[in-house]
């Protein structure tokens, strides 16, 4: 295991590399540098000059580019143009909250689909079932930021149970878990839905197969031929379908912490974006494609957990 | 009770106990406690006021800063860091005298050599100031005492006590933060920097030996919250007690409501829509391609319906709103407008093709940033324009783009821009604007007026207000006239708060106006 983890993880830098040169490069050939955008229009042509001079911004893209290299084979993300702080510090505050938000919206999803997706197979055309299509339907129809705002209006401007922005703190004190609940709640949603639709048809496949006869005939209770026999095996596209939502749930994490003013790294990128800050916006990439891979790398790992069959170190 | 049975109980305990847990009332501040949350539209980019000038940041550090000169609620000129001061009779030397006893946040006074530090720095051309231009006519900041600086000017400048409200900076401690300065900001003013948390908060505490009176807010929190209905929803579940930019969509939401109120001040944020490039490419070169444009638009409609309540905006006549001083012979710019009149619109057109300014089915091109307003703005401009059979093609881009496309000076193109001067003088705004060898003449390739630019220049300089009113008057119904912008409308400041907040109004500039030579913000606790 440890090797495979090693392996997968030195496969990571040729990928971190692709990534920092598809981004470096049209980063530059963009209309509008930090320049233009930072001093706006008042600047003089002189004073963008002299801005870019100051930044490196003035030299050929090439020598740009094999400097940030150089920088970053050292572990360097650099400076941010307009935060005038190291990249990596600021990775360092926003990436866990969005992490949190992420797992959080995972975990919830989880608790709710799986136990769902199995109850709609095992009740098959029954109100459970009907029940899960709907909020499969559902997930998927509302937008997340139109969900959001009905969250904010009902729980927190007409109840007022749960506050309506911020992160207050980890998740474990009882001001940081009740900040954490309504965003991690929009999230989930959509990640619900599929989840609840891949655990049923999961679920209904492996309730016809032959072990399951098997270990209904040989007289194991039901809910040790679902949870057990049925369940595990069905776990296998869901998980696989976690790893590929990841990307998904980060993405979705930026509306959500837009809406929620969820202080993490999907803003953070959408205003190093807007202020054409390069060095933040490559650091801001590099960071989300990293926890992407490391989260399917978990899941690879969970494989092996669930179905003993599936090695990776041979 | 078996068992099974206790455990169930336990563990149905637990789960409401917990769910009690989280979904308690909000928990109540402090009795006492003096906490002002502010949802701003956007986050600061720097508290460095040499670094910045967009209104996020403005707001920010004119609470940490003090100025040399500040401006009163009549927009006048006031003491502040100078407590006085004196012209010479040629309008080319200041002498400001200092406040004694001011310190900044670190304990250490605030000296001349602090003032001439926080000039030069902006005039120092390696800084690349956006503030530069508004005192570039400094020649010298000189330390005649440690509590006396004197500025000289290389020509008479009217408006320079209002260019002069630049924020003094420590010396020292800038000097000892370097770079860093502008994310741990030590200043003089009501409240001292604490914390900043990017895109979560930026939190400033009370200055006890602020000089003006002790501040009765322990803690102002600013809070970027970019998108405006959420704002709208922060503030009636409570979670910030004020919120700015109150869009049309949070005013309905908001007005009526029991605990919070809606409040506008009309300001001289201009909104025009422009020819770039009309000093140099035809057709805009021709006036008559212009009015053919304003004729073909229905402006007032077009305000109406983007701001259906009029504490919103306000149409504009002219680049300075009739309150202000030397808002100008208003009455004559109302004059001067074009009413919307699609048949001299065409007949306009016509004329352009037919003497080959124009040709025949080619597009007019025009460009706005993202942004709803300025997409609905743009879209009701080039369906005006096919509407009377002129093809128009509508851009919208991101702003750094946008920006980018102004600047390369290639094409004739419409684009919409929007503008608060830095100050209440119309020097601000026409120099800006209309000065052809200025940086926004410049880029926006105005023409190459001598006339025009000899006025504008006489205005500032001039130390006869009548003087500089009817020049400005001069320059005003020149450039309306000859149509250099189809004015649009002023948009108004609105905020709302929460009715606990007590002594807030907005401000015409990007102030906070919480402790000041007239007013001194307090929030009542929550019932």
């Amino acid at each position: 295991v440890i090797r495979f983890v090693a392996g997968r993880l030195l496969q990571l830098v040729p990928l971190l590399w692709v990534v920092v040169t598809l981004v470096f490069v049209p980063l530059r050939l963009i209309p509008g540098d930090p320049a233009t955008v930072l001093l706006g229009v008042e600047a003089t042509e002189e004073q963008r000059a002299a801005f870019r001079q100051r930044l490196g911004l003035d030299a050929p893209v090439h020598v740009q580019y094999l400097r940030y290299l150089g920088r970053l084979a050292h572990g360097d993300l650099g400076r941010s143009i307009s935060y005038r702080e190291e990249v990596a510090v600021l990775i360092g505050r926003t990436l866990p909250a969005t992490l949190e938000l992420a797992a959080a919206a995972l975990g919830l999803a989880m608790l709710v689909a799986v136990p769902l997706g199995v109850l709609a197979a095992v009740f098959r055309g029954g109100w459970l079932d009907w029940l899960s299509t709907l909020l499969a339907v559902t997930g998927a129809a509302v937008p997340g930021f139109w969900l959001g705002v009905m969250l904010i209006l009902l729980f927190s401007v007409s109840l007022g149970w749960l506050p309506s922005t911020g992160r207050a703190g980890p998740p474990w004190t009882a001001d940081g878990l009740r900040h954490l609940v309504l965003p991690a709640a929009t999230l989930a949603l959509a990640l619900v839905a599929s989840t609840t639709r891949l655990t049923r048809s999961a679920m209904l496949e492996v309730l016809g197969d032959d072990y399951v006869r098997t270990a209904r005939a040989k007289g194991l209770a039901e809910r040790w031929v679902l949870g057990r026999h049925a369940l595990r095996n069905a776990l296998i596209p869901v998980v696989t379908n976690i790893g590929l939502q990841a990307g998904a749930l980060l993405g979705g994490a930026l509306l959500i912490e837009t809406v929620y003013g969820w202080p993490g790294l999907g803003r953070l990128g959408v205003d190093a974006m807007l202020r054409r800050d390069f060095p933040l916006i490559q650091g801001v990439v590099l960071g989300a494609v990293g926890a992407f891979a490391l989260v399917n790398l978990a899941v690879d790992c969970v494989y092996a957990g669930l179905d003993p069959r599936i090695r990776y170190d041979r | 009770m078996s068992q099974r049975d206790r455990r169930l109980s336990r563990r149905a305990f637990l789960g409401v106990a917990g769910g009690a847990a989280v979904l308690r009332p909000r928990l109540a501040r402090g009795a006492d406690e003096q906490r002002l949350v502010i949802g701003m539209a956007s986050e600061p980019v720097h508290l460095d006021p040499m670094r910045s000038n967009d209104s996020a940041s403005q707001y920010a550090y004119n609470l940490i800063f003090d100025r040399l000169v500040t401006l009163d609620e009549k927009l006048q000129p006031a003491p502040a860091a100078a407590e006085s001061w004196q012209v010479s009779p040629d309008g080319t030397a200041y002498t400001f005298r200092l406040r004694r006893g001011i310190r900044f946040h670190d304990g250490s006074p605030l000296t001349a050599e602090d003032v001439k530090f926080s000039f030069d720095r902006i005039l120092d051309p390696r800084n690349a100031s956006d503030k530069r231009s508004f005192i570039s006519v400094v020649k010298s900041v000189e330390v005649v005492d440690p509590h006396t600086v004197r500025m000289r000017l290389e020509a008479p400048y009217a408006p320079f006590l209002f260019q002069a409200r630049q924020h003094i900076l420590p010396k020292a401690a800038v000097e000892k933060a370097g770079d860093g300065f502008t994310r741990r900001p030590v200043g003089s003013g009501p409240f001292r920097f604490v914390e900043w948390q990017v895109n979560d908060r930026l939190v400033l505490g009370r200055h006890d030996g602020y000089w003006l009176a002790r501040p009765h807010l322990d803690q102002v929190v600013l809070k970027p919250v970019p998108d405006r209905a959420v704002a709208a929803s922060n503030l009636l579940a409570g979670d910030v007690d004020v919120i700015e930019g109150v869009t049309a969509a949070a005013f309905a939401q908001l007005q009526g409501r029991p605990t919070v109120e809606v409040l506008s001040i009309p300001s001289a944020n201009y909104n025009w829509l422009g020819f770039a490039q009309m000093g140099r490419l035809a057709p805009l070169s021709d006036r008559r391609f212009r009015q053919a444009v304003y004729h073909a638009v229905d402006v007032e409609s077009l305000v109406k319906a983007l701001f259906p309540q009029k504490e919103l905006a306000t149409r504009a006549y002219a680049t300075m709103p009739p309150h202000w001083w030397a808002g100008g012979d208003y009455a004559a710019m109302q004059r001067l407008a074009l009413p919307r009149d699609p048949n001299r619109a065409r007949q306009l057109f016509a004329e352009l093709q037919k003497d080959g300014v124009m040709p025949a089915g080619a597009a007019v091109h025009m460009i706005v940033n993202q942004g709803s307003e300025r997409q609905r703005i743009g879209e009701v401009v080039v369906t005006s324009l096919k509407a009377i059979g002129v093809p128009a093609e509508l851009t919208v881009m991101e702003w750094g783009a946008y920006l980018a496309r102004l600047r390369k000076k290639e094409e004739p193109l419409l684009y919409l821009l929007s503008t608060i001067p830095q100050a209440p003088d119309p020097d601000a705004s026409l120099h800006w604007l209309f000065y052809s060898k200025g940086t926004h003449g410049g880029f926006l390739g105005l023409p190459s007026d001598t006339e025009l630019d000899r006025q504008i220049l006489a205005a500032r300089a001039s130390t006869s207000d009548r003087e500089r009113q009817a020049l400005y008057n001069t320059v005003m119904r020149r450039v309306m006239g000859d149509v250099y912008h189809v004015p649009l409308f002023f948009q108004n400041i609105v905020i709302a708060q929460s009715r606990r907040v007590q002594g807030l109004k907005p401000s015409p500039l990007w102030d906070w106006n919480l402790t000041t030579a007239f007013t001194n913000v307090r929030i009542t606790p929550r019932a």
